[in-house]
This record gives C-alpha cells, sequence and structure tokens, in this order.
C-alpha cells in the first residue's frame, strides 16, 4: 500500500541539486589531478595539468549556479554568509566556496603568471585582460618564477583537503539528515569524495580526447594511461564504498530494510541496480582492467579508458541522482514512494540543466582562448596523429 | 502633513542607513568593537502585555476521538490562508484488514472529505490527525542555515519568511513531513500552531474547529491546563521518538502502525 | 650567516604572527557570532593564519637549506604583494558588507530575527469562537448549545467569521445544508469510532420510508439541534435508544411508512415506558414532566444518556426548606437533618432521597420497570423486548 506524506508529493529537491554536488565533484576530482602533478610531482601528468587546473575552476564557477536557480529567493543568499547558523551542514557552504574559489584563484595565478605576462605584451583586449589580472606588475625574473612556484605547490597542497572539505562536505550535508534512511550514513561523507575524484579524473580525460580529436592533436599516451590508471584505482575504492554501503544496510536487515529494499527493487532499479552498480560500473571496472593491467595497442588502450571515464561520468550523475532523487521519493512515513522526473522546460528541468552544465565548457574555451591550457608540445603531433589514424 | 511625515520617515532611514554603516565600521576596524556591541536584553514582554517566558505551549491528539471529519484542516486553510497542494496539518486514515495488511490514506483533494473505502475487510481502522510537533530540539531549525528557523520561548517552532531562502533543507530535515516550501512565497512554511491566535488567548483553528475535541492545545507551564491535566491522567506516545527530536505532540490512543 | 640569521628572526615573526592569528581565529569564533561580524574576520584571520605559518616555514626551510651550504635560488615575492593586498582587501570588503547585511534585530533572542516572532503574532485571527455570534444569533446558538452539536463551533460547518462580523451585510456565511454536507461527519466510515453516529444515507432513507433521493437531511434534522426531529414529529428529545431502532423494529419496517410524517411521533416516554408511566400518573409528582428529572444530559463527548443517579440536590431544589416557599407549595424538609433524623445514625453521606422514596412517590424502579413495556401506539409499528430478556414478559406481547 502505497501512502507518502501529504507534503512529499512534490519532491523538494529537484535535478539542480543532483547538479550541484555533481559539478562539485567534478571540481574536486579535476584539482585533485592537478595537485598530483603541483604537489606530488607525477610527471606525466603535466599535459593536463593546466587544463585540470582551469577545468576546476570553471566548474567551481558553476557550481553555485544551480543552488541558486533552485533556491526560493536567490537574492537573499547572501545571507548564507552574512548569518550562518554553523549547526547546519549547509551553511558552510558559502565559506568553504568562497575559499576554495579564492584559492583556485590563487593557484591559477602563479601557475599561469608567466603566460598572462605573454598575454599582456600582445596587446589588444586580451592584453588589456591579463594585465588587469596581474594588477599590471609584468615583470618576469627567475626569482619571481621561483616564488611564484613555491607559493603554486604549497597552494595546491592546501588545496587538497579544501576540496575534500568542500566535497565531503556536500556528502555530509545528506549524510547527517538523520529523519532520511536512505541519506542517513556515516559513509555517505567518504562516498561522496571518491566518486568526485572518479568524475573529475573521468571528466579530465573525456574532455582531452574530445579536444584532442576537434583539434586533431595526438594525445598524450602517458599521460591517458597514468589517468586511466589512477581513474580504475578511484573508481574501485568508490564504487567499493557504494556496495558496502547498501549491502550492510541490506545484510543488518533492519526496521529501514524494509523499505529501502523496496526503494531499491521497485524504484531504483533500473538507475541503481541495473545502470549505476550494473553497466557503468562493472563495464567500466572491466575495460580500466583490461587497459591497466595488459599490454594494448595505444588505439585500443585508449579507446578502452576513453569509453570508461564516458560511462563513469554517467555512473557518477546517476549516483548522485539515486541518492538526492532516491532519498525523496521514500517517505518519511516509511509506507510507499512519490514520483519525479524533471520537466524538459520548466524552471528546474532538464534543459537548465544542460545549460549549467555546458556553460563551464564554453568558458573553459575563453579561458584557452586567453591562455592556452595545453603545453604548445602537443601541437606539432597533429600531422603525425591524422597520418596515424589514416594508416590504422 | 504627508511631506512632513515623508521627511521624517526618510531621516528616520538615512539615520538607521548611518548607524548600519557605523556599525560596520566599527567591526571593520578592530575585534574589541566587535565584542563591545551588546545583543539588546532579552526581554518576555510584548507591548500589548503578552509575556512569552510565562507560557510552553504543547498539543495533544486523541486518536480515539477523531472521526476523520477534515474540520481541521478547512479551518486551518481559511485561517492562514495554505495554498493548494501543501499542508499544515492533516489526517491519516488507516485500515488494518483482517489479513494484516495496512491501508494508509489522507484526503488531500476535493475538499479534504475522505472517500469511502468497500471497509468489508477492515480488521481494525481509525484516524491519526497529523500536525508540527514543534519538536524541542527541533531538526529543522538545527538545518536551517540562515536562521530563519527558530524556537520561539514559548516553545512554537516557526520560520522568518523575511530570512528564509528556501533552500528546502528544513524540509528534508523534517521527519514527519510537516514542512513545505510555500509554493506561493518560495519560502519554507509550516504549522505556527496559530502563533497569531494563541498568543491572543484563542485556540489554534484546527483546534477551535474540531467537533469532537480530539485536538487538545494547552499551555504546558499551567499544571491546571486542559493539556497539563490529560498529560497527567493519560498515557500518550510520540511520534519517532528515537530520533531525539522531542517532539511535543503527544498522541493518546496512538496505534503502533502509526509512524 | 648573516643573512641566515634574519631569515631565522623572520620566521621567528612569522610565527608569531601566525599563534596570534590563531588565537583570534579562536577567540573571534567563540563570541556572540549572532550580532556581528566576527565571523568575516575569523575567515580573514584564518587565511592570515596559514600566510604566516606558510611564509614562516618557507623561511625556516630556506635559512637551513643555507646553513647547510646549499645554493637556494633566491625567490623575489615583490609582485605578490598586490594580490595579497587585493586579497585581504576583498575580506574585508567582505567583512564590513556582512555587517551590513546582518538584520537589525538578529541575535536578539537566539539565533533568529527577533522580531520575527513578534511580526509572526501581528495578522488578525479569522476564527472568531462561537461566542462572536452570540450577539446576533443568540436564539439559534441556544439552541446549538443544549444539543448534541453543542462542542460543533458554529465556524466548523460556516467558515470563519471574521469577515462576517466585520461587514455582517455584504459578507455572508455559508449554510451548508445538502446531503454531502453533513456527511462529511456522519457518512459511515470503518475509520470512525464506533460510537459516533454515522449512516450510509441510502440505508437510513430506507429506514426512514424516503423514496426521494434529494430529500436533505435538513428536512428531517435541524443541524443545530440534531437530537430533535425538525418538523411536527418534534414531541420529544430522541434518547439513546434512537441508535436501536431495532429495539422496536424487528422485522421489516412497515411498509405503510413512506414519509418520515407518517411515522408515530418519536418518542414520548410512555410509549415504551407505558407501565411506569401509568403508576406515575397515580403518585404525587403526576404533573410533572419526566424530562423536568431526566434531563437529556451530555455525559462524555458524545453518549447523551437520561439522567437516573438522582442527586439530593436537585430534590432540594423544590422540597428544600427556605423562607421564600410558599406554604401550598410541595413539602419541604431540612437537609441533611432530614436524613440523620429518618436514619439509624449510622447513615452515610451517599444516601439519596429516592432510596426511601422512590416507590411510593415517585414511580417504581428496576430491570422489568425500566425495560420498555410495550410498543408505539396503533398498530402501526411491531415490535418486541428482546426476547432473552426473561424478565421482559411484558414485552412480548405484540400489541395491535
Amino acid at each position: 500500500m502505497n501512502f507518502v506524506f501529504p507534503n512529499e508529493v512534490n519532491v523538494t529537491w529537484s535535478v539542480m541539486i543532483v547538479l550541484y554536488p555533481y559539478i562539485t565533484g567534478l571540481v574536486a576530482g579535476a584539482f585533485i589531478v592537478s595537485s598530483l602533478y603541483h604537489v606530488f610531482g607525477r610527471g606525466e601528468l603535466k599535459p593536463v595539468a593546466r587544463f585540470s587546473l582551469a577545468s576546476a575552476f570553471v566548474f567551481l564557477l558553476f557550481a553555485p549556479l544551480p543552488l541558486l536557480v533552485h533556491l526560493g529567493h536567490p537574492e537573499s543568499s547572501y545571507r548564507m554568509l552574512a548569518t550562518p547558523n554553523f549547526s547546519s551542514a549547509m551553511a558552510g557552504f558559502g565559506y568553504i566556496y568562497s575559499t576554495y574559489l579564492i584559492l583556485v584563484i590563487l593557484e591559477i595565478w602563479f601557475v599561469m603568471r608567466g603566460d598572462f605576462i605573454l598575454r599582456a605584451k600582445g596587446g589588444g583586449f586580451a592584453g588589456m585582460l591579463s594585465k588587469l589580472i596581474l594588477l599590471g606588475n609584468l615583470n618576469e625574473t627567475e626569482a619571481t618564477r621561483h616564488a611564484d612556484h613555491k607559493i603554486a605547490t604549497f597552494l595546491a597542497g592546501l588545496g587538497i583537503p579544501l576540496a575534500c572539505l568542500l566535497h565531503g562536505y556536500v556528502g555530509f550535508l545528506f549524510g547527517s539528515l538523520k529523519a532520511n534512511p536512505w541519506w542517513s550514513t556515516a559513509l555517505m561523507f567518504v562516498i561522496f569524495i571518491f566518486s568526485a575524484i572518479v568524475s573529475g579524473i573521468s571528466v579530465l580525460i573525456f574532455h582531452y580526447f574530445v579536444v584532442a580529436r576537434i583539434n586533431g592533436w595526438k594525445v598524450d599516451g602517458m599521460c591517458v594511461r597514468s589517468m586511466g590508471k589512477y581513474l580504475w584505482g578511484f573508481m574501485i575504492i568508490a564504487v567499493g564504498l557504494e556496495l558496502l554501503e547498501v549491502m550492510s544496510i541490506a545484510y543488518k536487515q533492519t526496521e529501514e530494510w524494509e523499505i529501502l529494499g523496496r526503494l531499491i527493487s521497485e524504484k531504483l532499479f533500473f538507475s541503481y541496480v541495473v545502470m549505476q552498480f550494473g553497466v557503468l560500473s562493472l563495464v567500466p571496472f572491466l575495460f580500466l582492467s583490461i587497459a591497466a593491467l595488459f599490454r594494448l595497442s595505444e588505439r585500443v588502450a585508449h579507446t578502452l579508458i576513453w569509453l570508461s571515464a564516458t560511462m563513469l561520468l554517467g555512473q557518477v550523475l546517476l549516483m548522485r541522482w539515486n541518492v538526492v532523487v532516491g532519498g525523496q521519493l521514500l517517505s518519511k512515513s516509511m509506507r510507499g514512494f512519490t514520483d519525479y522526473f524533471p520537466g524538459i522546460w520548466e524552471k528546474e528541468g532538464i534543459i537548465t540543466a544542460l545549460v549549467i552544465f555546458t556553460a563551464p565548457f564554453l568558458i573553459l574555451y575563453l579561458f584557452h582562448r586567453l591562455v592556452p591550457l595545453f603545453p604548445p608540445a602537443a601541437k606539432p603531433a597533429a600531422l603525425s596523429a591524422n597520418t596515424e589514424h589514416q594508416s590504422t | 502633513m504627508t511631506d512632513r511625515k515623508k521627511n521624517e520617515s526618510a531621516a528616520d532611514r538615512s539615520a538607521i542607513t548611518r548607524r548600519k554603516v557605523l556599525k560596520a565600521m566599527g567591526i571593520t576596524s578592530g575585534l574589541l568593537l566587535v565584542r563591545c556591541t551588546p545583543a539588546a536584553p532579552p526581554t518576555g514582554q510584548a507591548s500589548d502585555g503578552y509575556d512569552w517566558s510565562k507560557h510552553y505551549w504543547g498539543y495533544a491528539i486523541d486518536t480515539e476521538k477523531c472521526i476523520g471529519c477534515n474540520a481541521c484542516m478547512r479551518a486551518c486553510r481559511a485561517e492562514n490562508d495554505v495554498p493548494e497542494g501543501v499542508f499544515r496539518t492533516w489526517v491519516e486514515r488507516y485500515e488494518i484488514t483482517k489479513s494484516g495488511e495496512v491501508r494508509v490514506d489522507a484526503a488531500t483533494h476535493d475538499n479534504f472529505v475522505f472517500a469511502e473505502t468497500k471497509g468489508d475487510d477492515v480488521a481494525q481502522a481509525f484516524f491519526v490527525p497529523k500536525i508540527c510537533n514543534h519538536c524541542e530540539k527541533s531538526v529543522c531549525n538545527q538545518v536551517c542555515p540562515v536562521g530563519a528557523a527558530y524556537r520561539t520561548v514559548d516553545g512554537v517552532v516557526l520560520v522568518d519568511p523575511e530570512q528564509c531562502v528556501g533552500c528546502g533543507y528544513c524540509v528534508q530535515a523534517c521527519p514527519y513531513g510537516s514542512r513545505f516550501i510555500n509554493p506561493k512565497t518560495h519560502t519554507a512554511d509550516k504549522c505556527t500552531l496559530c502563533y497569531h491566535r494563541i498568543t491572543k488567548g484563542l485556540l489554534p483553528a484546527c483546534v477551535q474547529a474540531c467537533p469532537r475535541e480530539a485536538r487538545i492545545f494547552g499551555d504546558m507551564k499551567d499544571p491546571k491546563s486542559k493539556l497539563s491535566m490529560l498529560l497527567r491522567q493519560k498515557r500518550f506516545r510520540l511520534l519517532k521518538p528515537e530520533l531525539g527530536t522531542h517532539p511535543k505532540c503527544y498522541y493518546l490512543g496512538l496505534d503502533r502502525e502509526v509512524v | 650567516m648573516k643573512q641566515a640569521r634574519n631569515r631565522r628572526i623572520r620566521t621567528l615573526l612569522a610565527y608569531l604572527g601566525g599563534i596570534v592569528s590563531a588565537l583570534g581565529f579562536g577567540w573571534t569564533v567563540s563570541i556572540g557570532r549572532e550580532q556581528n561580524a566576527a565571523l568575516g574576520v575569523a575567515v580573514g584571520l584564518a587565511v592570515l593564519t596559514v600566510l604566516l605559518v606558510a611564509i614562516g616555514t618557507n623561511l625556516l626551510l630556506t635559512a637551513r637549506r643555507l646553513e647547510a651550504g646549499e645554493d637556494v635560488p633566491a625567490s623575489d615575492y615583490r609582485h605578490t604583494i598586490p594580490v595579497f593586498a587585493v586579497l585581504v582587501g576583498v575580506v574585508l570588503v567582505g567583512v564590513g558588507l556582512r555587517g551590513l547585511a546582518v538584520p537589525e534585530t538578529f541575535g536578539q533572542f537566539g539565533h533568529f530575527r527577533g522580531a520575527a516572532a513578534t511580526e509572526a503574532r501581528v495578522k488578525t485571527p479569522r476564527h472568531l469562537g462561537k461566542d462572536a455570534c452570540k450577539k446576533c444569533h443568540e436564539k439559534e446558538l441556544t439552541l446549538h448549545d443544549k444539543d448534541m452539536h453543542a462542542a460543533v463551533q458554529c465556524e466548523t460547518c460556516h467558515g470563519a467569521g471574521s469577515a462576517h462580523v466585520a461587514d455582517p451585510k455584504k459578507v455572508h456565511l455559508v449554510k451548508p445544508n445538502t446531503k454531502q454536507d453533513c456527511l462529511v461527519c456522519h457518512q459511515a466510515m470503518a475509520a470512525r469510532p464506533g460510537r459516533f453516529p454515522q449512516i450510509q444515507w441510502r440505508d437510513h432513507f430506507k429506514f426512514a420510508g424516503v423514496d426521494d433521493e434529494k430529500i436533505e437531511c435538513v428536512k428531517c434534522h435541524s443541524p443545530h439541534e440534531p437530537l430533535f426531529l425538525d418538523r411536527d414529529v418534534r414531541k420529544a428529545r430522541l434518547h439513546p435508544m434512537i441508535n436501536r431502532c431495532r429495539d422496536c423494529h424487528v422485522g421489516r419496517t412497515d411498509a405503510t411508512l413512506k414519509q418520515p410524517d407518517d411515522h408515530p411521533p418519536l418518542f414520548q416516554c410512555n410509549y415504551c415506558h407505558k407501565e411506569i408511566a401509568a403508576k406515575f400518573a397515580q403518585l404525587p409528582h403526576a404533573k410533572i414532566d419526566c424530562t423536568t428529572c431526566h434531563i437529556f444530559q451530555q455525559v462524555s463527548d458524545t453518549a447523551g444518556r437520561i439522567v437516573r443517579d438522582a442527586d439530593p440536590r436537585f430534590c432540594l431544589l423544590c422540597h428544600g426548606a427556605a423562607d421564600f416557599r410558599s406554604k401550598n407549595g410541595p413539602p419541604t424538609i431540612e437537609w441533611p437533618a432530614h436524613r440523620d433524623e429518618m436514619g439509624s445514625g449510622e447513615e452515610d453521606a451517599t444516601k439519596r432521597c429516592v432510596d426511601c422514596h422512590q416507590e411510593n412517590y415517585i414511580h417504581p424502579v428496576g430491570h422489568a420497570a425500566l425495560l420498555p413495556a410495550a410498543v408505539a401506539p396503533a398498530g402501526e409499528v411491531t415490535a418486541t423486548a428482546p426476547a432473552a430478556d426473561p424478565t421482559a414478559t411484558a414485552g412480548q406481547e405484540e400489541t395491535k
């Protein structure tokens, strides 16, 4: 018998709130890739180091947008900063987000100062803009470069815990709600961090290949393989944790399993069981395992990694969906479920979601037009890449 | 005359602004100044003589009396302009069949009249009115990011519509489904226990409308109030006490099936 | 080496700055965060702390490396000063704006806008309660308050009244008078408490011999005094036996009863309590109406009953000695002196008038006497008392 409390018939948190942890996850993941290079010295990631940092920045710019679209009074959102109630998991968002945004901006400033100086000397609108960003100081010596490098490394190090905080906190936001058995688990925090890293690496791989294909560049084999391995490792942890969570609830067979079991088998069967765990976890796991463990031709390996990254992007999106929407489908009366699917044209609908999700890529392109994100070394390979494709 | 009024109010406003600016400057110029702006001393007495420190409002529901007429819902909506599709209070109907199946529904449409059910297979049936529990440790207050959800000294959980940003976190946090986002104001909304009535000595609209006195309202600080007497005489149950919210809506004769 | 010592001093200063900032951070967070911009300052201080600690560590490491004789490449930080200046500026502006953004009474009573609680009280109530109706509708209200709907507020059926009270000529309240309106409460449902009066209206119509389905409940039942049958048939208040129509109607309802009007007056006491009525008529109280003593009284939320447990004070209303009483009136006594005189001296205070005077002054009591002896008059209704009850011999005869 299906019963939901009358106020639960329409879900409160729409697809925007699915998008929000998804985008912050991309930020955290992308930033960690860039930190792997800047802090941990993974030299093979150099080709995507700036690309990942810039990706983190643009996604970060758009992370609060779905929230603002969702808010009943976006014009009052400054109150999150003005009168934050720190007993709320949500109140920290403004401060953590602002701190992190400042940190990423500073990191970009220090990492790319040389490029901005080059741009600034070129004149034109881009030159003016670059000059403004540099605050008028165009001096560049070995000593300034050294200082920049030191600060950038420090900030990148500082950014890792902050990235985890920003995203783990999003997990905590759900995990701390005792009213909802589908959310209320301490693991939520950890799961969100790891799935964030998975989605961040995935979007970089996905986008790197797309950009390379569009421009006719050759992707850096070492770099992609390395990212593939990281992706493989992190996805095992992420999916492992997700499975662990649901299995421990299922095994314990507590009162709440009566309804959670129904939620999984009735409402979320396709999106959770079939897609999130079945197709979009198992297949990438197999592909990435093959790519990591066997010697394959570069083309096959790259295809497998790219496919896995694309599927894992979907997996993480579905994971967010299943958490955010799944938790709201479940009535707190523990007696039934409501229904939700976003409308296409409504304010918090699919089109809005697509626009919000596409916008960072456009900004990233503009960013790239201002300061090139890929080391120039990648460009001459364009011809050879083309010929290789033709020959095979 | 009106001009002067305008001028005055303009002066008032600018004074406030100036004070605000000064305050802000003080704050920015040093921590000491920050510490030296004390809060206004809390006073309970309102201008009309209502002293909120002298009351502590509570609510009881006698499920054995409820006839499911939903007069409470209609009264609540008329009193508080509750928009369609959202509910500050509602009544649930439980029908437990001979085979042990539990059917639950609520009348949320068509003037809130319960549809007839066949009832041949019903072994036990009853109505349960639901309302905000005005918890002593309310989760909705805990999770409100901007301080728009609050508890008054006299024990009523309220929303400040001026302050609310409409994030919906409180709606998610309330274990009882008592909160909703008002589709007209786009802010969180909920039962106020008719705060505008009870502080004037009236009963909440739902309590007054109930033809069976299934809803009982009273001051728990007053040992002679109807509620206090009832709570001493009868045994009651709370909803979801295991969540530690310390709800303040006491249910008499509540079946175990009700959550 | 001198360079290294200078660096050491600067390191120390940086660390000291860091520690002071950290303490300041803790301090600002701990104080009245509701009222002021302490938080903004705290965030600024946190940034400062991190920066100073970073600078200190950097200087310390460089000094070490210099001491060890390593070749440390020179760093030039001067170009970073504007950046950090902008950063500090942004934080300070943020702090200042935050001071402006905190509402006036925020934090007065807790982490909320103090004025909000006052604003929540402002609204004018719309349901005014039945006292507000009394001014103009006293007649209806007096009837209403005596009857089974006494606990039902006027506004429960008629809707919120404030607008009507403010302008009675323009704003009119609803008069719900359809079957559906009554059935909101009285539709039979499994979940309704068993003792609450509830019907399937078609069955009820069938019972009452009403063929026209368009007839509304209010044709017979006045909503203000539902226990009366409205119209000519209202001869007496129904008493709880009405819930057991089958006490009379054992078999099928007489087919001749098509309209409510055809039904014999419901109910006069002597229709059922024939023997008691007959006896009563011969005893001193004969002039008094049954209902004078047997007040239909609401003893619980729904159940009404005929009062039988005579409280001596009720008798004393007429029989109590008082100087204003006429000598031609009913005989008077002193109470409780009368009780003590008549008793053995050990009588308890629970002794009532009826314990002695029932049989010969009022009417006989006892199970047999109280049972409905027979049925309605004039052969239109067939009735029997429960056959299983051996004491109800009179009831087993059918009267024609």
